[in-house]
């Protein structure tokens, strides 16, 4: 039984406590993503894991192997790990052509002389083989240094931020192009990156971080649609924000009513709702229904006497509407009883562009609101 | 770490011998000579440091900002004194302007004087002559650094200037001069640590500092603790200068205002204004070098025969060994601890790489007693041991051999190579020891299939460095020397101290042929050099 299984891992820098107390379990063949805002750790871990900087907490097994102990000051030099790192920055050795550079961690060279060829061939790098790395753009210099990286076989494989040197156009198809190769090739993968995106298109579990701890684990679906935080929830993009008092197990919000009957009655909440997650609809007509959309109910006509809320019926303020071609972003002014309204953004499909000062009416997909205490 | 002690031992000896309480040569020193070297140490300083700020601060300036003719080969050409140690070039003054030089002896021809009385000369072995030689072949490292400030300028600040109604002359004091003051500053400490460092010309002109008086009590007072505190006085100077160049280093990080660099907007000077640039530029660059590379290179058409005669081979042999010897010995331990402090960053470790490191700021009279004193101790246990285990004398196994001096070189100019292949290694990215490790490659293999191959080119310039520096090295070889050894440099020294400039002109002009090795690698580093590259690598190129 191969993969990683870094456990309880703790690490600080001059005292300051960087990762603290995080468990990471690998399996082979599964790609798992390290995932949160730059300074949370997620990097440390990762050359903790891989040996470039020496563990001072916790435990790190390759398969059956402890490769590195805090309890014992164990640790095995990266070299005699077994392992694949990529750089963010690739770290091609310039002195060395891409054949070279994909061959430096393989003994002899003749034995994965033809997967190279072939891989190279796979990749559209053929022609590349005898020339230097700095004649090559950052996207063929991304899939050497990750050629590099797996040609010695290693039992494990550690990305760090492996397309954030990329531009935007070359990405996608880069992505997919390295999700291939390392499905084909069926190594544990451990990838960090910032980018919530990134991590949803190639993990097949997600592991979020901040401040150093381990926030939530869980399939990309999870992460994105079941949330177990407004710091996960906000990972994906600005957010609407509704505070509310939780009544009857449920919260009345200006959208509607949003279930809420794990929380205490009368405890304060704040609603945390994407974007995607608001349909609008012209007055009179009800918001387009999407599949797998769960509506809520429509907010209880009874609303408290001298409420400045009776006189926005029957729907709310544009502020303004944009394309964004494939979705329209549609701002609207939702009244919360204070004389500053709350600006609340929504994220239509296609092509919806009501005139500014005109009335929709609006509709939450009750998966997508997000509920949680505040403290 | 063991071998930055090593490397750290002499100055500790200096120090550990000027603190212990010893003979009343301290309270002798004091009532005699101490006030005069003082006094001589600080004019030197002064008058050096204000020459070499004026001349270095206007040639790059003129040759950076203005356009005349010429100013393509004053580019590089102005760094050529350089190449000129300062004795050599206070012997080939000495010769041309003294009373039976060619210049007096031409001007009594023209005006029918006679004798010493009938006219007024300078004199040119004194305090003020010390300084003009020793400002004419230290200036280019104020020009090195000035040049690299002015170029480093982003152009939109003296666009700013002339904005705001400031004139070329206000915007160059008020804005381009005050940029690039800390780039002048360690152009001037630099300049002054060489000129504390100078024996050669001192001595010859009877010019009483602190290097000479510890040459002096040394030698003709064979007072070693003597010589060892009026060493630990010379230090506090050189502390001081160390001080100031570290200052203003770190002040210049923050003397970057905008990124943006456009080609630098020349001012075109014609007629009498380009005439006078081309003069400022010409004059330091002919007395520094053109004269007395002549003068030499005549010389040594018409006596090549008396130098050859004089076991010249021998020298160019003894200094070509030592020097290779010793650069080899610099870049081995230069590479070993810069590595070393790469791959283990602790403060401690960083310290004592960087106390070792300061060899090059300490005059090599100081070294040398500091090379000395522990050899001596080392003799004198071997001996002692020898004795009572093998009941023979083991002798003097260390000082006064040629492993002596080579221990010397290489602790002054370690920081050459060590600074060299610092800034190199750190040019790459640690992220390249990380995939070589993780790719299944321990340190050393790293090293050797990484780093070393990155870095060849640094390296070969490191150990050229240390090679040609060695050569040209005075103090330090004269004290440490074999009886009866000696190099390129002792020779012409003593010949010339002599006067007997004629015979070891070939000498000298070899020395000097050495020197401009370092100089053609600067400038080709001036032709390929861009706004926004690392100028500290090229910083301690030029030490």
């Amino acid at each position: 039984m191969s993969g990683l299984h870094v456990s309880n891992l703790s690490h600080a820098f001059h005292g300051d406590d960087v990762v603290r107390g995080v468990s990471v379990f690998v399996r082979p063949g599964e790609l798992v993503c390290l995932l949160g805002p730059s300074g949370c750790g997620k990097t440390t871990l990762l050359r903790v894991a891989a040996g470039l900087e020496d563990l001072q907490k916790g435990e790190v097994h390759l398969g059956e192997r402890l490769v590195a102990s805090g309890a014992t000051g164990f640790n095995l030099p990266p070299e005699k790990r077994g392992i694949g790192l990529m750089f963010q920055d690739y770290a091609l050795f310039p002195h060395l052509t891409v054949a070279e550079n994909i061959l430096f961690g393989v003994k002899p060279k003749s034995r994965r002389q033809a997967w190279m060829e072939g891989a190279l061939e796979q990749m559209g790098l053929a022609a590349f083989a005898e020339t230097y790395p700095h004649t090559l753009s950052g996207g063929q210099q991304q899939r050497v240094a990750l050629l590099r990286a797996i040609a010695p076989e290693p039992s494990v494989l550690f990305l760090d931020e492996p397309f954030s040197g990329l531009d935007v156009t070359r990405r996608a198809d880069i992505r997919t192009q390295t999700l291939n190769l390392l499905k084909e090739t069926g190594v544990a993968t451990l990838m960090v990156t910032h980018d919530p995106e990134e991590a949803m298109f190639m993990a097949d579990r997600i592991l979020v971080m901040n401040h150093g701890r381990m926030v939530q684990d869980g399939s990309p679906d999870d992460i994105y649609f079941r949330p177990n935080s407004a710091f996960v929830t906000d990972l994906f993009g600005a957010v609407n924000r509704w505070a509310g008092i939780v009544t009857g197990g449920q919260i009345n919000s200006p959208l509607g009513i949003i279930e809420a009957s794990s929380f205490n009655e009368g405890q304060r909440v704040q609603v945390l709702i994407r974007p995607d997650g608001i349909r609008l609809a012209a007055p009179g007509t009800q918001p387009a229904e999407i599949a797998g959309d769960a509506p809520c109910r429509p907010a209880p006509p009874s609303v408290p006497a001298g409420s400045p809320v009776t006189q926005r019926q029957p729907g709310f303020v544009v502020v303004r509407a944009r394309s964004l071609g494939r979705a329209s972003q549609v701002a609207f002014r939702v009244p919360n009883g204070t004389a500053e309204d709350t600006v609340m953004e929504a994220r239509i499909p296609g092509r919806f562009l009501p005139q500014a000062g005109s009335l929709v009416w609006a509709t939450v997909n009750a998966r997508e609101a997000h509920v949680f205490a505040i403290d | 770490m063991a071998i930055a002690l090593l490397i750290a031992l002499p100055l500790l000896a200096v120090l550990f011998l000027a603190l212990s309480p010893s003979d009343d040569i301290w309270n002798h020193l004091i009532a005699t000579v101490l006030g005069k070297y003082v006094w001589t140490t600080l004019g030197l300083m002064m008058g050096v440091g204000f020459g070499t700020m004026v001349i270095g601060t206007a040639t790059a300036w003129l040759v950076t900002m203005c356009k005349f003719p010429g100013r393509k080969l004053f580019n590089w050409a102005l760094l050529l004194p350089l190449a000129v140690p300062a004795y050599v070039l206070a012997f080939v003054v000495t010769d041309q302007l003294e009373y039976a030089g060619t210049l007096q002896v031409v001007l009594r021809e023209i005006f029918g004087w006679s004798s010493r009385q009938d006219y007024w000369f300078p004199e040119i072995r004194s305090l003020p002559g010390a300084i003009v030689v020793m400002t004419l072949v230290l200036y280019p490292y104020v020009y090195l650094l000035a040049r690299a400030a002015f170029l480093e300028q982003s152009v939109c600040v003296l666009d700013v200037s002339r904005t705001l109604g400031n004139g070329p002359w206000q915007s160059f004091f008020k804005v381009a001069l005050p940029l690039a003051r800390p780039a002048i500053v360690i152009g001037m400490t630099l300049a002054l640590m060489e000129a504390l460092n100078d024996l050669g010309t001192v001595e010859f002109f009877a010019v009483n500092t602190f290097t000479s008086g510890i040459y002096d009590v040394w030698l003709n007072m064979s007072s070693r603790s003597g010589a060892a505190q009026l060493a630990s006085v010379l230090l506090i100077f050189v502390l001081t200068l160390i001080a100031l160049e570290r200052t203003a280093r770190s002040g210049r990080r923050f003397h970057h205002t905008s990124s943006k660099y456009s080609t630098l907007a020349c001012y075109r000077l014609r007629g009498p204004r380009a005439a006078l640039a081309f003069l400022v530029c010409a004059l330091p660059l002919s007395f520094g070098f053109l004269l007395p590379a002549a003068v030499l290179f005549s010389y040594s058409l018409n006596f090549y025969a008396e130098t050859l005669a004089a076991n010249y081979f021998q020298y160019v042999l003894n200094s070509l060994t030592l020097s290779s010897i010793a650069a080899i010995s610099s870049v081995l331990i230069g590479v070993f601890m810069a590595y070393g402090v790469r791959l283990n960053g602790s403060p401690t470790v960083r310290a004592a790489a960087r106390f070792a490191s300061i060899g090059y700021a300490i005059p090599g009279a100081i070294l040398a007693i500091g090379v000395v004193i522990p050899l001596g101790i080392f003799d004198n246990a071997l001996d002692r041991f020898l004795l009572a285990t093998l009941g023979i004398s083991g002798g003097l196994f260390l000082s006064g051999t040629v492993v002596a001096v080579i221990y010397g070189y290489t602790v002054r100019f370690l920081a050459l190579s060590y600074g060299t292949m610092e800034a190199s290694l750190g040019k790459i990215t640690p992220n390249m020891d990380g995939a070589a490790r993780t790719l299944g490659h321990s340190p050393a293999a790293t090293l050797r299939r990484v780093h070393l191959p990155l870095v060849r080119g640094s390296l070969l310039t490191a150990g050229l460095l240390v090679f040609v520096d060695c050569m040209k090295e005075l103090p330090l070889t004269l004290i440490l020397r074999p009886f009866n050894y000696d190099t390129l440099a002792t020779f012409v020294f003593q010949y010339a101290s002599d006067e007997l400039i004629e015979e070891a002109a070939l000498g000298a002009l070899t020395i000097v042929g050495a020197g401009i090795i370092p100089v053609i690698l600067l400038s080709w580093n001036i032709v390929n050099s861009r706004p926004g590259q690392n100028q500290d690598s090229r910083l301690k190129v030029t030490r």
